[in-house]
């Protein structure tokens, strides 16, 4: 199989948060995620109906985004910020993908999914940068990874061509026609000119991307099909979260020490309250690739050759 | 701050209510490093300048009071002290009434 034409990387620099920023989120134990995260280990925004469990709605959410990258019928989809593997499962084993690849910076996420020993899973530590797969996918799902694809600080021109970097990566891993899904926190009702130090603490390095940021990055490389914004469901999970850190309180101090705990219950609450008040959003979008990309010609250009 | 827990007992909830507005009031007060009496109960907690970091710290601690895991967009809900202790008596009253219910079945 050929991976139809390339379209050229705009940049070579580095994007995004660095393997020691995800670590130091992520590697604090996995024993201490399972106390309050869903038996499938999901940490991301659920989508919930009426009458749902928090596992339930995860996996609602996962099925979700599953479909909207029409992965029906197709034998390789990339999973780009696997977690702990709830996608990568659910892709084998409910929705008879052949080869499932997740991507993750996290060491113990991917010692945990290694563990699993599911068939027909590959987990790579691994930037999405650095990926090079030889055999193009029909699908690629990512959910809660996005958030990290920006380092603090830098312009929003900067930020837009890392995006824009991810987005060509996607167009040239896919196959003709290939869907995207994608879920990301966004900034809505936030200045990032007063950034929240307690929130660049929790996620070191990590800054958050505007809905338009990502429309401008994909332009001409993907459509967009659909495109939900569900800051409630979010506030609801992260609400069930916090109730279940308290309800295993006890098992989490062991873990972690009264500290450490604090400064999660503290995290969940803010996020909840920002998705609350609006200052943060959550978007689910549905691309689909654009196969033959017209050569983007800048308007001053196009006037030159005229 | 307040170490000895909360007891709702022979409290009805209007009393209850005036409980956590005093609560409330002291918690203000020392955040703020403000005298008593120039925390006002129902003007909206953003007026004092309470961050979203100091209501959910607020939150979190008078749940911890009252032996409740509260709702930490609640300030935001019910945005004066008035408003949130009102809601929170009603909360403190409903679980003191089922409390006394279960009570009665085991005995």
């Amino acid at each position: 199989m050929m991976v139809s034409e390339e379209i050229p990387v705009t940049a070579n620099t580095s994007h995004g948060a660095s393997p020691e920023a995800i670590q130091n989120h992520y590697d604090v134990g996995n024993d201490f995620y399972r106390l309050w995260l869903d038996r499938t280990s999901t940490y991301s925004c659920a989508l919930w109906e009426p009458g749902d469990d928090l596992e339930v709605a995860q996996v609602r959410k996962l099925d979700f985004h599953i479909e909207q990258a029409g992965v029906t019928r197709a034998a390789r989809v990339l999973d780009v910020g696997c977690g702990w593997g709830s996608l990568l499962m659910r892709l084998t084993s409910e929705h008879s993908v052949q080869d499932a690849v997740g991507l993750t910076l996290s060491r113990e996420q991917a010692e945990w999914v290694r563990g699993l020993h599911l068939p027909g899973v590959e987990v790579r530590i691994e930037n999405w940068q650095d990926h090079r797969p030889d055999v193009p996918y029909d699908a690629i799902v990512s959910i809660g990874a996005f958030e990290h694809f920006a380092r603090l600080g830098v312009s929003e021109e900067e930020k837009i061509a890392g995006y824009r970097s991810f987005f060509e990566h996607c167009h040239r891993w896919l196959t003709p026609g290939g869907g995207l899904s994608l879920q990301t926190i966004t900034y809505e009702n936030f200045d990032e000119g007063c950034p929240n130090a307690f929130v660049a603490d929790i996620f070191p390095e990590s800054d958050l991307p505007r809905v338009f940021h990502i429309a401008q990055a994909s332009q001409g490389l993907f459509e967009i099909v659909r495109l939900r914004q569900d800051a409630e469901q979010y506030e609801r999970t992260l609400k069930q979260w916090l109730f279940n850190l308290k309800d295993h309180r006890d098992e989490a101090v062991a873990i972690q020490g009264e500290a450490g705990v604090r400064r999660y219950e503290k995290y969940l609450a803010m996020f909840a309250v920002a998705f609350h008040v609006r200052a943060m959003n959550l978007v689910r979008i549905a691309f689909r690739r654009i196969d033959q990309p017209v050569r983007c010609i800048a308007p001053s250009k196009r006037v030159q050759n005229a | 701050m307040t170490s000895t827990p909360f007891n709702s007992m022979g409290l009805n909830a209007d009393e209850i209510s005036l409980r956590i507005q005093e609560w409330l009031t002291v918690h203000i007060s020392e955040l703020l490093s403000l005298p008593v009496d120039q925390i006002l109960l129902d003007i909206p907690f953003d007026r004092y300048g309470l961050d979203s970091a100091a209501a959910v710290g607020m939150i979190g601690d008078l749940g911890d009071w009252l032996g409740l895991t509260l709702d930490p967009t609640l300030p935001y809900d019910y945005p004066t002290a008035v408003q949130l202790a009102d809601h929170l008596a009603q909360v403190v009253d409903a679980e003191g009434a089922k409390r006394a219910r279960t009570e009665k079945v085991d005995a």
